[in-house]
C-alpha cells in the first residue's frame, strides 16, 4: 500500500516541478539521527514503558535518515525513515510530504505527516531535540497517532520582537499502535487540528486544539465483548466500544537562557469512547547548563476521570462468572491511567553534534504491564542512559 | 559582567589563547545593505532562530562552530549555548519547520559573502585595528567588556 503512495506523491512532484532541467540544477540533501538508549526497570513483575528487570536496547533504540530532494526554492519533497529494531513498531517511513514555500510566510505541506499534537510529538524519535532520555509517557502516551495523511498550512508572520507560527491540518490515516506491549490497530478517518506558538525573547508559549474521529481494534477488547454477549452480558459488552471522537487541548510555556531552562505542557484529552478515561497530564521540567553539561528535575502525572462502565457480572455465583467478572474489573480498571513520575537527569553535549544522557525515574501509579492480573498499581525505579546523535 | 558573558567569554579563551581576537571588546552586526539602519538584539535573534527559511527579507549568515564571534554571538544576542541551539536546530530541521542560517568558513568568507548578497547579514568581533571592507554597514555594535 505504501509503495502506491509513494509513487503517487513522486509523480505529483514531478508533474509539479517547473522543469526537469530545473529539478537537475537543484540540490538533494541527506540528514539523519540516531539513538542507542538502554534502559532497566529495578522491579521485578512488570514492564513500564518497553522496559523491564533485564537490561534492554530496546524499544526506543532507532535510526532515523531524512532525504529533501529541492525542486527549486519553493518546492521540495521530504522524506524520513526510521529504522528500529523495537518489537513495538516497525521501521517505516515516518514522513513523505511535498513541501510548498509560497512565500516568507506561508507554508503548504501534502502528504504523510506526523501529527504535532504537543510540543515534542513531531520530534519525539530525535532524542537529540529533548533533554530527557524518555519523553514523559504521562504527557506523550502512546496510544495518541503518531502520523497523518492530509496537507498542512503554516503561517508565520513578521512582527519586530515577537514571533508567531500558526499552523492548521487535516486528514486521515489507518496505523498500528504499541499500548502496553499489544498492537493496535487503529483507524483515523478524520482529525483536524490548529496549533500556534509565540515567542518573545526567552519566553515560549504554545496552545494547541485538536479533533478525531477514530476507531480501534484491541484483541483482548473484542474477546470479552465476544464472552459477555456468549453469556447474556449484551448491554454490558455494547459498554466496551471501540470507535468515538477525541478532543485534545494543550497549553505550553518555557523559557531557555544561557544557564536556565524551564518547560511545562499541560494536556486535556476528552473522548466520547469509554474505554479510554477523559485524562488531564501535565510535566514540569526545570535544569541548569553548566555547558557542556546540563542537568534537570521533571515531574510529570496524569489524572484520569472516573470511567462510567459498571462491571454487572456478579462474583460468588460460579467459579467461570468470578473469572470473568475479575477479567470485567482488570479491562474497565485499565482504561483510566492515573500515573505520576519524577525523574532526575544530566546531559553532556560533544562538539560533534552528539550527546550522552543518563536518567533516574521514579514511577508511581497503574500505567504498567503487571506479570499478575490481580496486581493493578505499583511504583519502580527506572534507570536509562542513551548516546543521541544527529548529522 | 553578567553571567552570560562570563561564561561566553570562559568558553572562547582556549581560542584567544590559540590566536583569537585578544583586544576584541565589540561584537558588530553588518550588511551590504545601506538601507537597513537600525536593528534591535531581539530583532536579530528572531532572524537567526528563523534560519535558512526566515520571514524577514533578510538572510542570517553564521560562522562555523568554534570561531569566536560566533561563541560570543550566540552570548550576547541568542542568549543560548552552542548546544541549546543544535538542540533546536535538530527539532526544527527534523520536523520540516526550518534549517540552521547558512554557515560560512571564516571571517573573510563572510564579508564576501555580504558584500555579494545585499540581503545578508552577519557578525564579527572587532577591535580598534578592525578595517571593515568598503560596501559594508555596521547595524548594532555590542560592546562587551572582559
Amino acid at each position: 500500500m505504501f509503495s502506491h503512495y509513494t509513487k503517487s506523491l513522486l509523480i505529483a512532484a514531478l508533474l509539479l516541478c517547473p522543469s526537469l532541467a530545473q529539478a537537475q540544477e537543484s540540490g538533494f540533501e541527506w540528514s539523519g539521527f540516531g539513538r542507542v538508549v538502554a534502559g532497566y526497570l529495578a522491579e521485578d513483575g512488570m514492564i513500564y514503558g518497553g522496559y523491564d528487570d533485564e537490561l534492554s536496547l530496546k524499544p526506543n533504540s532507532l535510526l532515523g535518515l531524512q532525504g529533501e530532494w529541492q525542486f527549486d526554492s519553493k518546492l521540495s519533497l521530504v522524506g524520513q525513515a526510521v529504522l528500529t529494531a523495537s518489537d513495538q513498531r516497525d521501521s517505516d517511513i515516518e514522513w513523505l510530504y511535498l513541501n510548498y514555500r509560497l512565500n516568507d510566510h506561508w507554508q503548504v505541506k501534502f502528504g504523510q505527516l506526523n501529527t504535532p499534537f504537543f510540543s515534542y510529538s513531531d520530534v519525539q524519535d530525535v532524542g537529540y531535540a529533548y533533554h530527557w532520555v524518555q519523553l514523559p509517557i504521562e504527557a506523550y502516551p502512546e496510544f495518541l497517532f503518531k502520523k497523518y495523511r492530509g496537507a498542512s498550512i503554516r503561517f508565520t508572520p513578521a512582527f519586530e520582537r515577537v514571533a508567531l507560527d500558526v499552523e492548521t491540518y487535516y486528514g486521515s490515516m489507518n496505523d498500528t499502535a504499541s499500548v502496553r506491549g499489544n498492537q493496535v490497530d487503529i483507524d483515523l478517518s478524520q482529525i483536524y487540528g490548529v496549533i500556534a506558538k509565540l515567542s518573545y525573547d526567552k519566553y515560549r508559549l504554545s496552545a494547541s486544539y485538536h479533533k478525531g474521529e477514530f476507531s480501534y481494534d484491541v484483541p483482548r477488547l473484542n474477546e470479552v465483548r465476544t464472552i459477555l454477549t456468549a453469556v447474556g452480558f449484551n448491554t454490558l459488552a455494547n459498554q466496551f466500544m471501540s470507535d468515538g471522537t477525541g478532543e485534545y487541548y494543550q497549553l505550553g510555556l518555557s523559557y531557555d537562557d544561557l544557564n536556565v531552562f524551564a518547560r511545562s505542557e499541560i494536556t486535556y484529552i476528552a473522548q466520547t469512547t469509554n474505554t479510554i478515561a477523559d485524562y488531564l497530564s501535565y510535566y514540569l521540567i526545570a535544569g541548569y547548563v553548566f555547558d557542556p553539561v546540563s542537568v534537570y528535575v521533571s515531574f510529570a502525572e496524569r489524572t484520569s476521570e472516573e470511567y462510567s462502565i459498571i462491571n454487572t457480572v456478579p462474583k460468588g455465583v460460579t467459579p467461570q462468572l468470578d473469572e470473568l467478572s475479575i477479567g470485567v474489573d482488570a479491562l474497565i480498571d485499565s482504561f483510566a491511567i492515573n500515573n505520576r513520575s519524577l525523574s532526575i537527569g544530566a546531559r553532556f553535549d560533544s562538539n560533534n553534534n552528539v550527546a550522552f544522557k543518563v536518567e533516574v525515574k521514579k514511577i508511581r501509579g497503574n500505567d504498567f504491564q503487571f506479570d499478575s492480573p490481580l496486581v493493578t498499581k505499583g511504583s519502580a525505579v527506572l534507570l536509562l542512559t542513551s548516546v543521541e546523535w544527529v548529522f | 559582567m553578567t553571567a552570560a558573558l562570563r561564561l561566553a567569554l570562559t568558553l572562547s579563551l582556549s581560542l584567544l589563547l590559540l590566536g583569537g581576537n585578544a583586544d576584541a571588546d565589540e561584537l558588530w552586526l553588518i550588511s551590504a545593505n545601506s538601507q537597513q539602519v537600525e536593528i534591535s538584539k531581539e530583532v536579530v535573534k528572531q532572524i537567526y532562530l528563523q534560519g535558512e527559511q526566515g520571514r524577514t527579507p533578510l538572510q542570517p549568515v553564521n560562522l562555523v562552530k568554534g570561531e569566536f564571534s560566533r561563541t560570543i554571538f550566540n552570548a550576547l544576542v541568542m542568549g543560548l549555548t552552542e548546544s541549546r541551539l543544535q538542540s533546536y536546530w535538530s527539532q526544527m530541521r527534523f520536523t520540516g519547520r526550518s534549517r540552521p542560517p547558512l554557515e560560512v568558513e571564516n571571517t573573510k568568507a563572510l564579508t564576501d559573502y555580504l558584500l555579494n548578497n545585499s540581503n545578508a547579514i552577519g557578525y564579527l568581533v572587532v577591535d580598534d585595528n578592525t578595517q571593515l571592507p568598503d560596501g559594508l554597514v555596521v547595524l548594532l555594535k555590542i560592546d562587551f567588556e572582559k
